[in-house]
């Protein structure tokens, strides 16, 4: 499942409306969006209206009075009296202030799993005694409580800089807030909400509703404020490696190199030549021969690592970070651990996204580099290529910089890619990212034709994938710690070996 | 790290699968609303127990037409209509003196119109709370002893001449009217 591009589509925007005017009542359904007056231009805020209790309770009270008078019915003075002094109650705490409501997001950028609060804050609420708030469930996007719904009675507090609200610090009389973010309490209308997977999740269309003392108006803002976007970064899947990139050829770093440098690993011991640095003498050796002999060390560099992610599909269905992954998970989790391992021991990380959209991440170092990967990889999508653009994929990689390839391997373009990477002579890795068990056939009637069906592409992928390991491109599946160690020390052992270059 | 990572914190929410969406309903319903619906089923036909004689079979059938659809969408023209079959059943019934079951129908009422708007506050899983419970049984209860006061009134007045009355009611449905029609027609005062 891709993330969303749009923020309501019109199925979900018509279930929801069929739903709340099914639960409680057509005048709290969804607003339809971009609504405009007759004169085109769009509503900033609807006022006060009688509610449907106000109106049937006037309304049978009206006619069970006038029924009396009529028929000279005493009785049914009686029958209708509590209604008629509830309407006359509801209508003389008639509101005068039309309030404004703002929301706001606690948190913007989080990682897939954690949570942050979606807060309503509310000016001029004087005339406001309960307020309801109601927001779409949107996939991928849960809160607390799950249906999405909260209220109950406004309680006015002075705003203290609230948006929307007067200048910090100053008290507005008539101002009431309903979220206390400095206090870090929930007030009404706040909604603690989570998102379960990675990527770009727009906040969905809600419904504010205030009614008034003895419910008899109510109050809806239209349009609602919209909530805005939440960057959802992905949960690094568990990952270890202890084995050495096998050609680190950086300045600085935490690999050791096969040259001799100022590393801190020993080396050997020659004889003391000019240069030598006197810290490097080895007394023992030197008196032994007497001949002045330092100890040699190994330089310690770092090494360049490109990722190479496929997005051209998402095989299977994601069920969110609490569920099973789908390929693209897998591959953005993997992408994400093994980012952070290398840029941890002092790598420079860079990013390819195979996709529609070619995104790439230069090399970098550090942390702030992490952020910068992981906030590219909650921005891919899956996206075909256009027609021809496939065979314009660049791979910016300098020589001995080591590729891996995070790959289901299901389509043609990113097969073609790795061929080409392998055929350069870069120590490549093919991790296998589709993950085990996936149901193609889902509901369809037609089931043991679909099962066949991708029976047979995973044999051809098989095959394929054997291709690949015999012109030198190992293949892993990802498994998480130590998926990369076998390769690695392999690659390594291979790096360490004489080569024979053609001229 | 970024401060807004920093600071997230992780809350206990249920995981996906679990969401009341495209489930049967009522299961998560709050017992309120539960309550709530409930009384609105079965209050358009407790509000023609209390009438003296017996009731036509046609108005229990719309009682029954008309809680179905009460309890379905409170919001709706149900409300109303329990009080003009109400209103219909009194007229209906014999004898010219106030019946004490008269406040019990007008309880019925009441009860009947508070459900009404507590379910109307939200959608059935909103859990509405203990205060707001609390201030409308409040309101109910006084609700129902303005009409025993009414009653009361209506006794020692009746007792003077059935005009009185008529008169009475006929300038109160007159002010009431009014009422109505400059909440409608006025709207709030602008505060832009």
């Amino acid at each position: 499942m891709s993330p969303r591009s749009a923020p309501v589509s019109p199925m979900a925007r018509a279930t929801l409306e069929t739903r709340q005017r099914l639960r409680f009542g057509s005048s709290m359904t969804m607003p339809s969006r971009g609504a405009r007056t007759r004169s085109g231009e769009r509503p900033a805020s609807r006022s006060w209206s009688a509610s449907p209790a106000l109106v049937r309770a006037a309304l049978g009270s009206a006619a069970g009075l006038t029924l009396a008078v009529v028929l000279g019915e005493p009785d049914l003075v009686v029958l209708v009296s509590p209604l008629a002094a509830y309407a006359a109650l509801a209508l003389l705490r008639r509101p005068h202030l039309t309030p404004r409501a703002d929301t706001r997001v606690d948190h913007r950028l989080l990682v897939e799993g954690e949570g942050t609060t979606w807060r309503l804050a509310l000016t001029d609420a004087d005339d406001v005694e309960h307020l309801t708030r109601i927001v779409e469930h949107t996939r991928f996007l849960v809160s607390d409580p799950p249906h999405g719904a909260v209220g109950g009675l406004v309680r006015g507090v002075p705003n203290n800089g609230a948006p929307g609200g007067g200048a910090p610090g100053k008290t507005a009389p008539g101002d009431t807030e309903t979220g206390d973010n400095e206090s870090g309490k929930d007030r009404v209308g706040d909604l603690p909400i989570s998102p379960r997977r990675w990527g770009l999740h727009d906040l969905g269309d809600q419904v504010i509703v205030g009614s008034s003392a003895w419910a008899g108006f109510r109050w809806r803002p239209t349009p609602p404020p919209s909530g805005g976007r939440l960057t959802v970064l992905p949960e690094p899947s568990p990952f270890d490696a202890d084995a050495e990139l096998p050609q680190p050829d950086g300045l600085v770093g935490a690999h050791r190199s096969r040259r001799i440098g100022d590393g801190s690993e020993f080396s050997g011991i020659r004889v003391f030549g000019a240069g030598d640095r006197l810290r490097r003498i080895n007394w023992r050796v030197s008196l032994r021969t007497d001949e002045l002999h330092v100890d040699t060390m190994r330089a310690e560099q770092d090494s360049g690592v490109l990722l190479v992610i496929d997005a051209f599909a998402d095989h299977g269905r994601s069920g969110g970070v609490d569920g099973s992954p789908s390929s693209l998970d897998l591959t953005v989790r993997a992408a994400a651990a093994l980012a952070e391992h290398h840029l941890r021991t002092g790598d420079r990380v860079g990013l390819r996204v195979m996709n529609g959209g070619n995104l790439v991440v230069g090399y970098g170092a550090g942390i702030h580099h992490l952020v910068r990967i992981r906030s590219a990889l909650a921005q891919v999508r899956p996206s075909t290529p256009r027609e021809g653009s496939s065979d314009r994929l660049r791979f910016p990689c300098p020589p001995g910089t080591v590729v891996f390839v995070l790959s289901p391997m299901l389509h043609q373009t990113s097969v073609n890619a790795t061929a080409t990477l392998a055929s350069r002579g870069l120590p490549l890795t093919l991790i296998d990212t589709l993950p085990a068990g996936i149901d193609v056939a889902g509901g369809s009637d037609h089931r043991d034709l679909h099962d066949l069906a991708w029976r047979m592409r995973l044999l051809e992928r098989d095959a394929l994938l054997r291709q690949l390991s015999r012109v030198g491109c190992p293949v892993v599946p990802w498994r998480g710690p130590g998926t990369i160690d076998d390769v690695m020390r392999r690659l390594s052992r291979r790096a360490a070996l004489p080569r024979e270059l053609s001229r | 790290m970024k401060p807004a990572l920093r600071n997230a914190v992780r809350i206990p929410i249920p995981p996906m699968g679990s969401r009341p969406f495209g489930s049967w309903p009522v299961k998560n319903w709050s017992t309120a609303h539960l309550v709530a619906r409930c009384v609105l089923l079965l209050g358009p036909l407790l509000t023609l127990f209390p009438a003296p004689g017996p009731t036509p079979v046609w108005a229990w059938v719309v009682g029954i037409v008309i809680g179905l659809a009460g309890a379905r969408q409170p919001d709706g023209f149900a409300g109303l209509g329990v009080i003009l079959l109400t209103v219909a059943v009194w007229v209906m019934a014999p004898g010219d003196d106030l019946p004490v079951n008269l406040l019990l129908s007008a309880a019925v009422l009441v009860l009947v119109h508070v459900c009404g708007i507590l379910a109307s506050y939200g959608p059935p899983e909103m859990r509405l709370g203990q205060e707001l419970l609390t201030r409308w049984s409040l309101r109910g209860i006084a609700l129902v002893a303005g009409s025993g006061l009414v009653f009361g009134l209506a006794r020692i007045v009746g007792s003077a001449g059935p005009s009185s009355v008529g008169w009475g009611s006929g300038v109160g449905a007159a002010v009431l009217l009014l009422l109505t029609a400059r909440a409608a027609l006025v709207g709030p005062r602008s505060n832009n």
